[in-house]
């Protein structure tokens, strides 16, 4: 193949959108709803994973001391550096608790006044290594600190991250089961505007190959269509859903208290978007090889 | 070069549309391929560029053999052969210039190469004044020349022409004839299919009579 073919497939391929507009504004627009629907679940879930992984980050053990216990904190905080897996542990007494506590009820801490003496029990903040956060060996962790019967309660927030979990995949596999359906009928729909083509151009294709053309010259300016369909799909879709982003963030962060910004919910990356239009230019080649059978037979 | 040895062709079993049909057409020579409506020349024709497959005995054409040749070697046969079809075989939708570099282009040839060689062949057949007209507007003459155009612009070694005077009346197709003639002249192979007896009187080649599948040459 040399430069001169491929400026006549690039031509020919152009030629051919040209010459069906409508079918293929039809095509493209499939293929950018399918593209659409499967990039905003994988940017669903991929903010959804990166949330989660930062509250794994974030989980530790609290350990709430028993009122009796009023003095010998520093040998305590020694015992529990001890244990396998601990990496920091810190101190907070019931004073530092009420202080706490009251200062998240802002306005209205009065009803504290009321109340004679200080509920909230001591505790102790415990950081993990990495390697122990998982629900096993916090569990590990918690029944050795039980062992000391010091502590009133032990908790942990590993519970609900692991619900998390279990509706992220859930989601994955939602999101995977609409994407394919959308992705499979866009190859369908891709194959069938090649068919039409191909049809339209039989005189043409007959003639190339009296000539001595060979299938690959004839193929390739229908599978070049495709790439295009493809690589326009994608763009249109990127387009759009950094607009439904953009305005999502846009209604959200009108919700001051939600917390969310363009920091910790950002648009896809680079490398996301790079995967999503190699993929759709992969979807549109096979859809139109799929047609491209047809050229061989007679 | 051309030569096929026992050759038959069957759609059906048993009914054969060619019979035990062996001949040689050498290089550089100009043959009349001769017989009436149905008698097996276009199928004949047809056989030479792999167009159609037979059902037994050996073609070989320009070196390829065309009894076990691969698909993917089909295209280089056909390169090497300029077919003049019955029903010239025109893009409508594309100039006399764009129907004739269809052959150029899917050699990969470049821009001002396609430009100098179209127009060559357009001159040689008296056409070049036309170039930018579309084969509708064309008179059935004209068609037939654009179709020998596009034949002959890659310099083929064999030419073969099927019935390229069938819609002509005499004086075109003496025209049309002595084009093929000129071609034949700068030493490629031409093979002509006709049933127009007005020629051969007029052009004194060798001619290859078929009738009901079956070739003899008068002697």
């Amino acid at each position: 193949m040399n430069i001169n073919q491929i400026i006549y497939f690039i031509k020919h391929s152009l030629s051919n959108i040209r010459h069906s507009l409508l079918v293929n504004f039809v095509t493209i627009s499939t293929i950018s709803i399918a593209i659409l629907i499967f990039s905003s679940f994988v940017m669903i879930i991929f903010n959804l994973t990166n949330l989660v992984s930062k509250f794994e980050d974030d989980v530790h053990i609290v350990a709430y001391l028993n009122d009796d216990f009023v003095s010998g904190y520093e040998n305590i905080k020694k015992n529990i550096l001890k244990l396998n897996g601990v990496n920091r542990v810190r101190y907070r007494s019931k004073e530092q608790a009420l202080a706490i506590f009251k200062s998240s009820l802002g306005k209205n801490d009065r009803f504290l006044d009321d109340i004679p003496h200080n509920p909230l029990p001591a505790s102790f903040e415990i950081r993990l290594e990495n390697d122990f956060k998982s629900k096993a060996k916090l569990k590990g962790i918690a029944s050795a600190l039980k062992t000391m019967r010091i502590f009133d309660d032990i908790s942990f927030g590993q519970e609900w991250i692991e619900h998390f979990h279990n509706f992220l995949n859930i989601l994955k596999v939602i999101g995977t089961a609409i994407g394919a359906g959308f992705l499979f009928a866009a190859v369908f729909i891709i194959s069938n505007t090649i068919k039409l083509t191909i049809y339209a151009r039989r005189d043409e294709i007959e003639i190339l190959k009296l000539v001595g053309a060979t299938d690959g010259f004839i193929k390739a300016p229908f599978l070049i269509e495709g790439i295009i369909q493809g690589f326009l799909g994608a763009i249109i879709s990127i387009a759009a859903l950094y607009v439904l982003y953009l305005m999502f963030l846009a209604k959200i962060q009108a919700l001051s208290f939600v917390g969310i910004n363009s920091t910790n919910m950002p648009f896809l990356p680079p490398k996301f978007l790079a995967l999503v239009l190699l993929f759709s230019v992969l979807l549109g080649m096979v859809g139109s090889a799929m047609s491209l059978g047809e050229i061989i037979k007679g | 070069m051309i030569q096929l040895y026992h050759v038959y062709k069957s759609y059906l079993k048993g009914v054969h549309v060619l019979e035990d049909v062996s001949l040689t057409v050498s290089r550089g020579e100009f043959a009349f391929l001769v017989g009436p409506s149905g008698a097996g020349k276009t199928t004949l024709l047809k056989l030479l560029f792999s167009a159609e497959s037979f059902t037994d005995g050996q073609v070989i054409v320009n070196n390829y053999n065309l009894a076990n040749i691969r698909h993917k070697n089909i295209p280089y046969l056909r390169r090497s052969i300029g077919v003049v079809f019955q029903d010239f075989k025109l893009l409508n939708n594309r100039s006399v210039f764009d129907n004739v570099a269809i052959t150029l282009e899917i050699l990969g040839a470049g821009k001002n190469d396609i430009r100098r060689r179209v127009t060559k062949a357009l001159k040689q057949v008296g056409l070049q004044y036309l170039e930018d007209k579309y084969p509708l507007e064309l008179s059935g003459g004209e068609q037939q020349r654009v179709a020998i155009a596009r034949a002959v612009v890659n310099n083929p070694s064999i030419l073969l022409a099927d019935e390229p005077t069938g819609n002509l009346d005499p004086d075109l197709s003496v025209e049309i004839m002595n084009i093929l003639n000129d071609i034949n002249a700068m030493g490629t192979t031409v093979l002509v299919a006709t049933h127009d007896k007005y020629l051969l009187g007029k052009f004194e080649k060798r001619t290859i009579m078929i009738n009901k599948g079956r070739v003899s040459e008068p002697i």
